[in-house]
Parts: C-alpha cells; sequence; structure tokens
C-alpha cells in the first residue's frame, strides 16, 4: 500500500488564528481538535472555515471514548459527522482509550486493560463508527501512567489486533511511545517494530515533562532529543508518514513552532529518500480514497 | 465486558472520589511507582483539568473572589455537578447555581450575578450564527401587518436583570482594574452579537420591558400596549419603532415575522 502523505503540519490552536491568516505561512496541513469546533456558530467556526479555505485538514478528537462501555454517544457522533462535512478533512482520528461512564465525562484518555475481551468489545464499536461516519478511522496510541493486572498482551499487539480486526487505521504517537516505554518499562523499538505498518496513516510528535520518576504527557515543552531520534527510527520502519507537532500549553509563537516543524522535515529528508516525500495529491475539497470505506460483512 | 465495565465504575469511582479505592487493587505496583501513587496521579489530573476549564471560563469571578475562595467554588463544583459533556466548554454552566445554593457564596448575591456575565458571554461567543433581518425588511412591512408583528431573535441575544452593580464590578476586572463596592443598582443588562463580536449596554427600564416581551414572542401590539406606561399613545408607536430599528441595526433581530398562522407554527423558536 502506498499511504497517503500529507506531509508536515501543525496542530491548529487559537493563539495562531489571526497570524495563519495574515501570513498564510507554508506548513502543509492543519489538525484541529474537534470538540472544539462542536460548537453552534461564532468565531470559532468562522476561523475554521477561513483557515480551511488554504489548508487540508485533518480532525483529531478527544470525546469518542470509543473503550467505554458506555454505549455510543450517538449526540456527539452526529455532532463529527456534521463537523465532518464542514470540514471535509483528509481523515478523523481519536484515541484508543476511554473517557467516561454512566454519561459522566472525565476529560481524560483513560489507558484500557490489554486484552481479548477489550478487543472484542473496542472493535464492534470502531465497526459502528465506521459504518456510521462511512470512511475509516484513525486510532491514537496513549501515554499511560498505569498497567492493570489483567492485561494479557503487550500494547503493540494490543494496537495492532484491533486495527486489524476492525479495519481501522493508527496515529502513531512517537511521543506517547516514549513517555509509557519509560513509565512501564517497555523497549520504544520494540514498540516500534511490533505495529504493522500498513496500518499507520500519521504521527504525532510532542513534549513531555518529567517529573523524576514518570514522564508526563504535557505538550507544553519542545520535541526533546531522544523523541527526535525514536522518530528517526519510526520513519526508517514506515517510510513516510504524514507528520505533525501537538502543542497544548505554553504555546510559542507561531514562526518558533514552525521552525520545530522542520526539525521534523529534516529529519525525513535525512532518513528517505527524496522520492517517498512527494506530497500525495489531495485536493483540499476531498477525503483520501484510501479512507473509503464499504464494509464487505 | 462485564469486567471491563467494573473496572471503568471502579475507576471513574475513583476520580469522582478518591476514598472510593477499588481500582488499585487492579493495578500493578512498580518499584518506580505505587499503585497508589499511579492512581493519584490520575485523580489530579481529573480535577487540575476541570479547574483550568473554570479557571479559564471565569476569569472575573476568579478575580473578585480571590484565589483561596474561588478554589473552594471549583473543588464544591467539581464534587456537585461532575461533567456530562463531551466538550469541556459546557462544563462550567452551572456554576450561577451552586452559587445561589451554597455558602459561603449565597451570602454574596453579587457574585452569582458576576457568573452568569461570564455565562452570557461565553453563549454569546459561540451561539448559532443566523442571517439578520434588514431595517428595509421592516419599511417594507405591510402597514396591516405591524399589530400582529413578532420578531426572532440571534442565539446570542440575552436579558441580564441584576439587583447589583455586577456590571461595573465585571467590568473593572476585565479591564484588570480594581473593582468598585458592591452597591444596590436595580438594572437589566443586554448581550448580543454584532460582527462575530460581543456587545454589552444597560437598558432603560421601558426598553427592557419592550424586549422582555419581544423575546417572549409577543406582538407589536403588545409592546406597545406596555410602553404606554411610560410613554404618551402619541409617543408611543414611534418609541416602539425606535426600539425595533436599533434592534435591527444592531444585528440583533433574525427574522420578522407578519403572520401568525406561521407564528404557530414555529412555536418555540424563541
Ligand atoms: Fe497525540
Amino acid at each position: 500500500m502506498r499511504r497517503p502523505f500529507l506531509g508536515f503540519g501543525l496542530g491548529l490552536r487559537t493563539e495562531h488564528y489571526s497570524y495563519i491568516l495574515e501570513h498564510k505561512p507554508a506548513v502543509d496541513w492543519f489538525e484541529i481538535l474537534s470538540e472544539n469546533y462542536m460548537v453552534p456558530g461564532g468565531k470559532p467556526l468562522d476561523y475554521l472555515d477561513k483557515i480551511r479555505n488554504d489548508y487540508p485538514m485533518v480532525m483529531h478528537g478527544v470525546s469518542l471514548s470509543i473503550g467505554s462501555t458506555d454505549a455510543l454517544n450517538s449526540d456527539y457522533l452526529k455532532n463529527l459527522k456534521k463537523l465532518m462535512r464542514r470540514v471535509q478533512p483528509q481523515w478523523i482520528s481519536d484515541h484508543l482509550c476511554w473517557t467516561g461512564l454512566n454519561n459522566t465525562n472525565s476529560h481524560d484518555l483513560l489507558p484500557l486493560p490489554y486484552n481479548e475481551d477489550t478487543i472484542t468489545h473496542v472493535v464492534d464499536r470502531v465497526v459502528q463508527v465506521q459504518d456510521y461516519l462511512g470512511q475509516r478511522i484513525l486510532l491514537e496510541n496513549l501515554s499511560s501512567y498505569v498497567t492493570y493486572k489483567n492485561s494479557e498482551m503487550t500494547e503493540w499487539d494490543f494496537v495492532n489486533e484491533i486495527a486489524r480486526r476492525a479495519d481501522c487505521h493508527i496515529l502513531l504517537d512517537i511521543n506517547n511511545i516514549f513517555v509509557s516505554a519509560h513509565n512501564h518499562q517497555f523497549d520504544p523499538e520494540s514498540y516500534l517494530a511490533g505495529i504493522d505498518s500498513d496500518r499507520v496513516m500519521q504521527f504525532h510528535l510532542a513534549g513531555h515533562s518529567y517529573n523524576g520518576e514518570m514522564i508526563i504527557d504535557t505538550h507544553d515543552h519542545d520535541v526533546c532529543d531522544p523523541v527526535w531520534a525514536l522518530y528517526a527510527t519510526a520513519l526508517k520502519r514506515f517510510g513516510a508518514v504524514s507528520t505533525m507537532i501537538e502543542r497544548d500549553d505554553d504555546i510559542p509563537e507561531f514562526p518558533q513552532l514552525r521552525q520545530e516543524l522542520s526539525i521534523a522535515e529534516d529529519i525525513a529528508v535525512r532518513t528517505l529518500q527524496a522520492d517517498a516525500l512527494v506530497l500525495s495529491d489531495i485536493s483540499p475539497q476531498q477525503t483520501h480514497t484510501e479512507l473509503n470505506y464499504a464494509r464487505t460483512a | 465486558m462485564h469486567a471491563l465495565r467494573k473496572l471503568q465504575q471502579d475507576f471513574l469511582g475513583y476520580l469522582l472520589d478518591d476514598t472510593v479505592v477499588g481500582i488499585v487493587e487492579r493495578i500493578e505496583s512498580t518499584p518506580r511507582r505505587s499503585a497508589e501513587q499511579r492512581m493519584a496521579f490520575y485523580g489530579n489530573a481529573y480535577k487540575l483539568r476541570l479547574k483550568e476549564a473554570l479557571t479559564t471560563d471565569y476569569e472575573c469571578l476568579h478575580g473578585y473572589l480571590g484565589d483561596d475562595l474561588f478554589e473552594t467554588l471549583m473543588e464544591k463544583y467539581i464534587e456537585s455537578y461532575p461533567s456530562h459533556h463531551p466538550s469541556l466548554r459546557y462544563f462550567g454552566q452551572h456554576i450561577a447555581k451552586l452559587v445561589e445554593q451554597q455558602e459561603p457564596f449565597r451570602q454574596l448575591p453579587e457574585v452569582a450575578e458576576i457568573a452568569r456575565i461570564e455565562l452570557a458571554f461565553g453563549n454569546s461567543f459561540d451561539a448559532a450564527d443566523c442571517q439578520c433581518a434588514s431595517l428595509e425588511q421592516l419599511a417594507q412591512l405591510d402597514p396591516e401587518a405591524w399589530a400582529t408583528l413578532t420578531l426572532r431573535f440571534h442565539g446570542a441575544v440575552q436579558l441580564l436583570p441584576q439587583q447589583y452593580n455586577s456590571f461595573q464590578i465585571w467590568r473593572a476586572l476585565s479591564n484588570e482594574e480594581a473593582p468598585p463596592q458592591k452597591t444596590e443598582d436595580e438594572t437589566t443588562w443586554l448581550i448580543w452579537r454584532q460582527d462575530l463580536v460581543s456587545q454589552y449596554r444597560a437598558l432603560e427600564q421601558a426598553e427592557s420591558v419592550a424586549l422582555t416581551i419581544a423575546l417572549s414572542a409577543g406582538s407589536f401590539a403588545d409592546i406597545c400596549t406596555a410602553l404606554l406606561e411610560y410613554f404618551s399613545e402619541q409617543e408611543t408607536p414611534q418609541q416602539a419603532v425606535g426600539y425595533l430599528q436599533r434592534w435591527i441595526n444592531d444585528q440583533m433581530v433574525s427574522e420578522l415575522n407578519q403572520d401568525q398562522e406561521k407564528k404557530a407554527a414555529d412555536c418555540g423558536s424563541f
């Protein structure tokens, strides 16, 4: 499979709206946080539409709660689909986690136990979501701070198995692998080696903080050198994968963030053949066909 | 799935009340960190995230109460009103209710008013967009239709009846100035949105009465009747038309509705 390659993107943040509209900086694409635009109207949607006119976008959510044992939230899915029609994103992603129960939202990305029961449960829900949206979704690996006693496999086997059985894609967060590897004492390179290349559609990069014992996924620092090194390993393993930097706190001026993104570009140029980095021909109004989804059940 | 549900119940139970520790025995301890310490990390993160949302949404309330009292308020709120919405945007919407009900805040009636002001600006910020009615449309109305004319308003339009000078307090705090002393001041304030920017102003009593009627689908004739309390029979229609024109000019009105039957079918549109 030749996966679609969007190039190098950034997370769209309100702090940068006016800069982007004024300067139209050279960024291949933006990732939006879906929930920020699931509002009735006003400035958020106005800015979104204007910036969408100039850039391809992908949608990234935090509240799908694909692993919750509550029923899927149909209002949420309805709003997600409405936003999807408006944005026409290249793809939609969320996290391989649960966020709430009994209609109470923790607003956190909570880990799941890695076992057959969870896989069956999650796969069934991913299939429902993809049927409803009419396209494949991407699920992202978490950074986590606990291991459940009833986990029966590695995280990467868990991620792969769900992607394979649900026929969905993987958003691989390189920083999250690094964070969880430290917190749970596994080898991050084994993680990369264990992930099915065909399923990987996007990378996240981000900064974290270290509290002396655990690494916390805070998105408030620059990407650190060991994560850049892991990114290079990931590129060698998977080839060109659309890459973006997530920054959610202590957000620097746009040019500084853009500068950090060129580090990712430089690493990719050094690591991969030039022809691997040719951008896919995607018109801004069109979702890539790789995401088209018709279940052959 | 039964086992997974139980695990999630225990996990969420701990987040909502960290004395409920059933989850801890399901977590591996490691030399690096015990299960308790690992869960405490999630417990702290849960509260911090919600507090961050409240602090963002209620900046002036925070400024007015000061750090300690605002911290108490957030703790009580997180305990009493867990989030039932996929977006943090809507988490803080009941805070005025809590302020009115719980000590020590219920002793401070202006606090709920300040909370409602900040909530109203939040609602106005991302209220649904709509086409605005124009003065031309008003001018083109059939003279016969005026009596039964009703208005549909933009979702950002909100009336805030206040008993205290809370708006002045809010305004000072949002300009990072020292707030004035609390005084009684019965005034109705209007919040609306024009060209995507929220606006506010104090209303004269007559306009506030007229707008209250218009917002609850009262007709132009109803408005005029009520305005007779404030103006002579001669002045009244002109005053009422003046209000309508201003509301339309300010992009507050989305639709002029001159058809009674249509209005009935549209019930609930206000
Ligand atoms: Fe991520």
